[in-house]
């Protein structure tokens, strides 16, 4: 990685390696896949990835405690999912996915509520409810955002949200 | 499955954009975001490089009446463009202007 990207993502993990890394839907989904099974990292909803990116992600999210998360990207990483996936492959997804939804999650995954938060319309009316409701759950703490959705990460760092873009990492990793 | 890898794609996006701003140094040139989009015909990258020019960026205002036939220019900060590419051929289909906020 060049030098002020890694200088930036190092100062992140030191001030938010304890509070854990809030990823945005498509590399949640990317992770989550790649653990489930590395041959689905370059098909259908995850053709712009490869094995690579699927590391690097898992190298960088290792450096956090836990991932952070909410109700609407986990429901759309499950309908991404459904997507993908038919049959009994489908099912073992979901039976791993199940854990991330039920009363006991994973001692490294903590779900963020957007309870009590104000959404703001101009954010959703641009983004939509998802992308609004990670800006909102972000910005109210602050959690570190890891996403490779343009939209989402221009709007984080205008409103100071510490973020950066996987596909920058990508690129510094020289993996595109 | 695509014929191109995705690294090609953007590989070819980087060198058709230096080729279209040829007269002006872009500096900081970035990957931004890469997504394989499908349309009805053909699946294509859309690769969107963010960067800065060194000339100003003409911006076409809404036309009102004391405005009229005028034009203003002004420097936009970063710039981001995305740049469409075959994913079965390769080839550089267009290049659009990534709207962001």
């Amino acid at each position: 990685m060049n030098g002020g990207l890694d200088q930036q993502l190092e100062a992140y993990i030191r001030q938010y390696s304890h509070d854990g890394v809030l990823l945005d839907t498509n590399v949640l989904l990317l992770l989550l896949a790649h653990r489930f099974d590395p041959q689905l990292v370059g098909c259908k909803r995850l053709e712009k990835y490869d094995i690579e990116a699927a590391q690097l992600l898992m190298g960088c999210v290792g450096q956090f405690q836990r991932i952070l998360t909410t109700a609407s990207i986990l429901t759309e990483v499950s309908n991404l999912a459904g997507q993908m996936l038919t049959g009994s492959k489908k099912q073992a997804f979901y039976t791993m996915l199940y854990a991330f939804f039920s009363a006991q999650i994973p001692n490294d995954v903590q779900h963020c509520s957007i309870h009590g938060i104000d959404l703001h319309i101009h954010q959703f009316v641009k983004l939509g409810y998802t992308d609004t409701t990670i800006l909102a759950v972000a910005e109210k703490k602050p959690h570190f955002l890891l996403t490779d959705d343009l939209d989402l990460f221009l709007d984080a760092q205008q409103h100071n949200i510490p973020t950066i873009n996987f596909t920058h990492m990508r690129e510094a990793a020289q993996l595109i | 499955m695509s014929q191109i890898t995705m690294k090609e794609a953007v590989s070819k996006a980087k060198l058709h954009l230096v080729e279209l701003f040829s007269d002006d140094a872009l500096r900081a040139v970035a990957l931004e975001e890469i997504e394989l989009r499908e349309t009805q015909s053909r699946k294509v990258w859309a690769v969107t490089l963010g960067f800065q020019r060194q000339q100003k960026e003409k911006i076409a205002m809404p036309r009102v009446n004391w405005l009229r036939d005028q034009e203003d220019e002004k420097l936009t900060g970063r710039v981001y463009k995305t740049l469409l590419i075959d994913s079965e051929t390769g080839n550089f289909l267009k290049m659009d202007i990534r709207q962001v906020s």
